[in-house]
């Protein structure tokens, strides 16, 4: 199906012409590299470790072609500050007509954080006088007790601040079926109706009110368009290894995202959050269906932002990514591990694409996004494969000498030729099409940004701590490949957004094996190939530091040293965002005002929170089947509270059986109030 | 259920007032005029909330809530406004009286709207290839067996 919609101002031929440039240079640079690879492969391996080697090329060398010439053209496009062409840019006057619903997918965060930000936001949206044209709905799928109590308590708190105009409302669903995109799902079946339009945020996404009135406005203006996608920005980072990602982010992020949107168009995709989706649109084309076979490749939909992108598409609506649309944030996991462990979910999300990739009627270039996606984590094994079997071919040499001399005689010996220059060429090649894309942005960012500290001396050295990061990365990735491809799925688990540090203890844990290869490798190859020494020391020398580089990036003081020295300094650090700033007091006001007990402790000593959550119970939907066991178990510990004063250790299961009985809570509640009560013996009556 | 050892129905009702914060002056006050009405009950907690919702139900017209959100919303309410200190009288009156409804209402706090319900379909992820490698298998099968 390549129904493009008729809202495109652009021709098919314009469009041909765009992805024509990118694929065929990707093709033809790939089938360049390919031909010098094939010279210089050495004459005397097998021809199957050849094959090997080609198909591993190929694959690894078209993916850094197409990043190259993806950003190449995002590079030009940024320069000559063209709009994406194709959509239609209304002014910055027009009116609105259509209620917008902001959406918070919430599970387990930290509820002061999720509420400051969306108290930034109303108050931003309120100063452009707009406010009243948007609802904002908390989806809390939040499984801890007493982060769900401390939710409604801060909402309370959020609902006394926020601007009357903006509806702020709360609901929590007792079971989270298919996680965030069942969370968003339910709305749409219960609320969605209501609204035009809905925009997704993440708990660390920060929107301006004029980004988000502005996306209104867009959706408005091209009647045929499904989603938008306001590329996100991070901010916030305090830690080297966040602070790094943020500064590549802002500097060699726009040249991606530009890139991107040259080629792809109306048919780009969705990120998940920080974008406005047309909710008729979402509800006729994105119910996800559960994929046949058990989990981690069949199930429910877990990276479900590509499929709702393809499916939008599917239906003839169009997708948007839109580099010009400014004032979107997010934040950056603030260590290496966590960014791994998101790393984890993502790659078993993206991995189970493959079920999806094929998929009948989806256009083909939303079968790309999926390509793209299942090859951000294949080409780590891919990667690693390739060095392995290097690796192997020189280890051959050393222990099967090459035979000159064959039982056949010949007047010549079989010369293994080694093309030595011919690989460095390739290997200079690889180095500058990874490389040479990260100075365009640089070129960008200077452009922009002229009064910028620091910034060539921090890409400098970004290249230099990437590259040693990379091989930590490819070993991570791999193992999560392997481990998805042995049937082991992934638990939904809260993303740190935190900068705590990684210990020496966690980073031993999690890095020995890293360490251990790097150090096993190097004495190999020094001792068997020693001509690849210096060839895999980039590599090697990442893998045998990798746990003071994770300690080390992980802290905020060595983050903080490097910004006043202006490393990886960004204008966002030098003038924070209004916007974060006023996140940043909400988060202050609400630390302050969250009390100190939680969970039913809370329920037991407040009574206004108590009596709003027994009246929002019905909206949660009913309560979770809980054993006997649990249910008496919950009911003893609360007795023995109330009436001994022994603290109860309540489970997770016990204390959210009791956060659905208000009946019991207030029964308990009232005891201490009791004239009698410490006088109550055991044999009077009971209520 | 949480045992609660009492000695008489005086006792829960002040328990139950004084939770929403009245005086135990007050609490007892009030117990002697509703006693009657709820001593003889199974439930007294559950007797008390009963009396509430008729009053409830008319501060809150407009909204479509069960009587158990009835109650519970008209004691947020009612605690929020500083119910005990100022409307102490009025909190199991009958008919309320227009200020007090008026003070009720403007603590209401809409977790949610009313539904406006949709459907979404589950949309098919069909495989372009399966049908076809499944004609090929079942003709080189029967193929075989013939």
């Amino acid at each position: 199906m390549d129904n493009i919609p008729q809202a495109f101002a652009i021709s098919r031929y314009e469009i041909f012409k765009r992805r024509f440039k990118v694929f065929g240079l990707m093709l033809i640079s790939t089938l360049l590299a390919t031909l010098k690879w094939i010279t210089v492969l050495p004459t005397d391996v097998a021809w199957f470790t050849k094959a090997v080697l080609i198909v591993l090329f190929i694959l690894t060398f078209a993916w850094i072609s197409l990043f190259f010439w993806s950003s190449w053209f995002g590079f030009w496009s940024l320069l000559r500050k063209k709009h994406v062409p194709g959509i239609v840019w209304p002014s910055k006057e027009a009116p609105l007509q259509s209620r917008t619903a902001l959406l918070m997918p919430v599970y387990n965060e930290s509820t002061a954080g999720v509420m400051a930000n969306l108290l930034a936001i109303a108050k931003d949206l309120e100063r452009t006088g707009k406010e009243e044209y948007f609802d904002i709905f908390i989806l809390s799928d939040t499984t801890n007790p007493k982060i769900w109590l401390d939710e409604e308590c801060l909402w309370m708190q959020a609902k006394k601040i926020i601007s009357p105009k903006i509806n702020l409302y709360y609901r929590r669903r007792a079971k989270n079926t298919a996680r965030k995109s069942g969370n968003i799902e339910d709305f749409c079946n219960k609320w969605g109706a209501s609204y035009k339009f809905m925009i997704i945020l993440d708990a660390d996404s920060l929107m301006s009110g004029e980004t988000l009135v502005q996306m209104v406005r867009l959706m408005e203006a091209n009647p045929q368009t499904g989603i938008i996608q306001a590329p996100p920005m991070m901010i916030n980072a305090h830690s080297l290894f966040a602070r790094i990602q943020q500064f590549a982010g802002r500097v060699y992020g726009p040249i991606v995202s530009a890139g991107l949107a040259y080629w792809q168009l109306g048919d780009s995709n969705y990120w998940g959050h920080n974008a406005i989706i047309r909710v008729k649109a979402f509800i006729d084309c994105c119910g996800l269906p559960v994929l046949p076979g058990k989990a981690p490749f069949g199930g429910h939909i877990l990276s479900h932002d590509f499929v709702e992108a393809a499916l939008i598409r599917r239906g003839g609506w169009a997708a948007w990514l839109l580099p010009e649309l400014k004032g979107s944030y997010e934040e950056c996991p603030p260590t290496m591990i966590d960014f791994a462990a998101r790393d984890r979910r993502w790659c078993q999300g993206n991995l189970q694409h493959i079920k999806v990739l094929l998929s009948k009627h989806l256009h083909h270039v939303s079968r790309i996004h999926f390509t793209i996606g299942i090859m951000s984590y294949l080409s780590s094994p891919i990667w690693l494969c390739f060095l392995l079997v290097g690796l192997a071919i020189a280890l051959g040499r050393e222990f099967f000498p090459p035979i000159y001399f064959t039982e056949t005689r010949t007047l010549f010996p079989m010369w293994p030729v080694f093309d030595k220059i011919g690989t460095i060429a390739l290997f200079a090649l690889s180095l500058f099409m990874l490389i040479f894309p990260k100075f365009l942005g640089l070129i960008i960012y200077k452009i922009n940004n002229p009064k910028s500290q620091g910034a060539l001396k921090s890409t400098l050295t970004e290249i230099v701590i990437s590259a040693l990061i990379a091989p930590i990365m490819m070993m991570f990735q791999s193992k999560f490949v392997l481990e998805i491809i042995s049937g082991k799925s992934v638990s939904w688990n809260t993303q740190n957004r935190g900068g705590d540090g990684t210990s020496w203890r966690e980073a031993w844990n999690r890095h020995f094996w890293h360490m251990t290869l790097g150090i096993a490798t190097t004495i190999i190859v020094f001792r068997y190939a020693p001509e690849l020494f210096w060839w895999m020391l980039p590599i090697t020398l990442g893998l045998m530091l990798s746990i003071p580089i994770s300690v080390w990036s992980s802290r905020i003081s060595v983050g903080q040293k490097a910004l006043k020295r202006h490393y990886f300094q960004i204008p966002e650090e030098v003038q924070l965002p209004e916007i974060a700033v006023m996140a940043h007091e909400y988060e202050q006001k609400l630390e302050c005002v969250l009390p100190d007990a939680k969970g039913v402790m809370l329920l037991l000593n407040a009574p206004g929170i108590f009596a709003l959550h027994s009246f929002m119970l019905n909206v949660n939907g009913p309560a979770p089947a809980v054993s006997k066991d649990i249910q008496d178990e919950a009911q003893i510990k609360l007795e023995n509270f109330v009436n001994h004063g022994v603290e109860p250790d309540f489970s997770r299961e016990e204390e959210i059986f009791l956060l659905y009985r208000p009946d019991i809570i207030q029964r308990a509640a009232m005891l201490p109030l009791l004239s009698r009560h410490h006088a109550a013996g055991a044999e009077a009556p009971q209520q | 259920m949480v045992a609660i050892n009492i000695q008489s129905a005086d006792d829960i009702i002040s328990a139950y007032l004084k939770y929403l914060k009245f005086s135990d002056k007050q609490a007892r006050k009030i117990a002697a005029t509703i006693k009657e009405s709820v001593a003889e009950q199974h439930d007294i907690v559950q007797a008390i909330d009963n009396l509430l919702i008729p009053q409830a139900r008319a501060i809150f017209s407009g909204m479509y809530l069960t009587d158990e959100q009835l109650a519970a919303l008209y004691k947020f309410c009612f605690l929020q406004a500083g119910g005990a200190k100022k409307w102490g009288g009025d909190f199991f009156k009958q008919e309320p009286s227009p200020a007090f409804a008026e003070a009720l209402r403007k603590e209401v706090m809409l977790n949610a709207p009313g539904y406006q319900m949709s459907h979404m379909r589950q949309q098919k992820i069909e495989p372009v290839l399966r049908h076809h490698f499944k004609l090929k298998f079942w003709h080189f099968k029967g193929s075989k067996n013939g």
